[in-house]
């Protein structure tokens, strides 16, 4: 690791807005995106951020040469032993957070799509609004982004399960570019967070333990290089499948819970 | 009425022997498996009770008789089955949560490993020693 690697212990710093904000870890989890990761570490490396801030890639098992290329940029990389998929990899990144003493998260995807610039607005929006979790959002007005019709109607599917479960409109429910506050965060390294996709269960978690989640708008790409994870006939369907089972769990267990609560002296 | 109709439904002393020669065929081949290492024994347990099981419903008749009237089935052979069925269902089931268990421990494991690994890339790296082998971090 360079000098500024996350494994040391990071110092509380004062943020641009006034409010006390600290060392943050900006973690990208990567899988064969050898073309885009340089770019897209010198970019984070190169914004003026409320606090300082150290860069991670996760290089899930990548075959191409991801894990040189972010280490070439000026990032840390965290390089797992093997493949094990995108939510594994965020666990991987928010473990080593863990150990480093790291509390604030940002997090986006190593394909590119999430655009760098979109960070300090987002952190704004976690400062401002008091919020737990800030997700960057691809649908607001100055938008390019595209989504296709089957996605759009799943997005909306999960958008109005989580409205009628969670009680809270989210309106991009799959969207990994997230800045994830300290109570968040603390959620997010249970156990039940799950290895492969953490879209909709993982709000819907937030949102039953109390958790604030605001919504702010974020610029998104189109994919320049490499492959979807959604990519075929047969991940859409297990998606789908893997996504209401997985609400429905996280909303039973929940309720279970409180029940519980409430009723123990 | 029933329980008189599956009294003289009940297996054959020849049948009761096929199920015991299969039973200890099959006990033998779990103790072999066990032997060459290929079973843990707290594994191996289950088995044994299934296959002994087998062995005690069909040699008690009126063990037999009695079961298959409480499920209603008038051919004790079918109950037999409907039994084991579910025998093997159970096993099957408690393998798959074995598997959903070991995977995220595997997972976990593997999560440790590559953050030591990270660590220990730093330390080398802080303290001038050269690293050996494949480095997994920098």
């Amino acid at each position: 690791m360079d000098g500024a690697g996350p494994v040391r212990r990071p110092r509380p710093a004062r943020g641009r807005t006034g409010k006390f904000m600290n060392h943050l870890l900006i973690l990208i989890p990567a899988f064969n995106e050898a073309q885009t990761i340089d770019s897209l570490v010198r970019a984070v490396r190169g914004l003026a951020l409320p606090a300082p801030a150290d860069v991670l890639v996760v290089d899930d098992g990548s075959a191409d040469a991801t894990a040189a290329t972010a280490r070439a940029a000026g990032a840390s990389v965290l390089s797992l032993v093997q493949n094990l998929g995108y939510g594994n990899a965020l666990r991987a990144g928010y473990e080593f957070a863990r150990r480093a003493g790291y509390d604030t998260i940002v997090q986006l995807d190593g394909d590119g799509q999430h655009a760098p610039q979109s960070i300090p607005g987002l952190l704004e929006a976690l400062a401002e609004n008091e919020a737990d979790l800030v997700i960057g959002s691809r649908f607001h007005a100055d938008s390019t982004y595209r989504v296709t019709g089957a996605r759009r109607l799943g997005q909306r599917l999960f958008s109005w399960l989580l409205l009628r479960l969670g009680g809270q409109r989210i309106d991009d429910v799959t969207s990994g570019f997230q800045v994830i506050g300290p109570r968040a965060f603390r959620l997010y390294l249970s156990d039940d967070f799950p290895s492969d996709y953490p879209d909709a269960n993982v709000l819907l978690f937030l949102l039953l333990n109390g958790l604030r989640i605001k919504e702010a708008p974020a610029e998104f790409r189109m994919r320049a290089a490499g492959v979807s994870m959604h990519r075929g006939l047969w991940r859409p369907f297990f998606y789908i499948y893997k996504m209401l089972f997985s609400m429905s769990l996280v909303y039973l267990r929940c309720r279970w819970t409180s029940k519980k609560e409430a009723q123990s002296p | 009425m029933i329980y008189d109709e599956i009294l003289t439904l009940l297996p054959t002393f020849q049948q009761k022997l096929s199920v015991l020669g299969f039973a200890l065929g099959g006990i033998a081949l779990v103790v072999w498996m066990v032997w060459r290492r290929r079973i843990r024994e707290e594994h191996a347990l289950l088995w044994f009770m299934g296959l002994i099981g087998g062995v005690v419903i069909v040699w008690c008749d009126p063990l037999l008789a009695f079961g298959s009237s409480v499920l209603g089935i008038s051919l004790p052979a079918n109950a037999l089955l409907l039994v084991a069925m579910f025998f093997l269902y159970c096993i099957c089931l408690w393998l798959t949560s074995v598997a959903s268990r070991n995977k995220r421990q595997l997972e976990r494991l593997i999560i440790h490993i590559s953050i030591a690994n990270a660590q220990i890339a730093e330390l080398r790296a802080r303290s001038g020693v050269a690293a050996t082998g494949e480095s997994h971090a920098s």
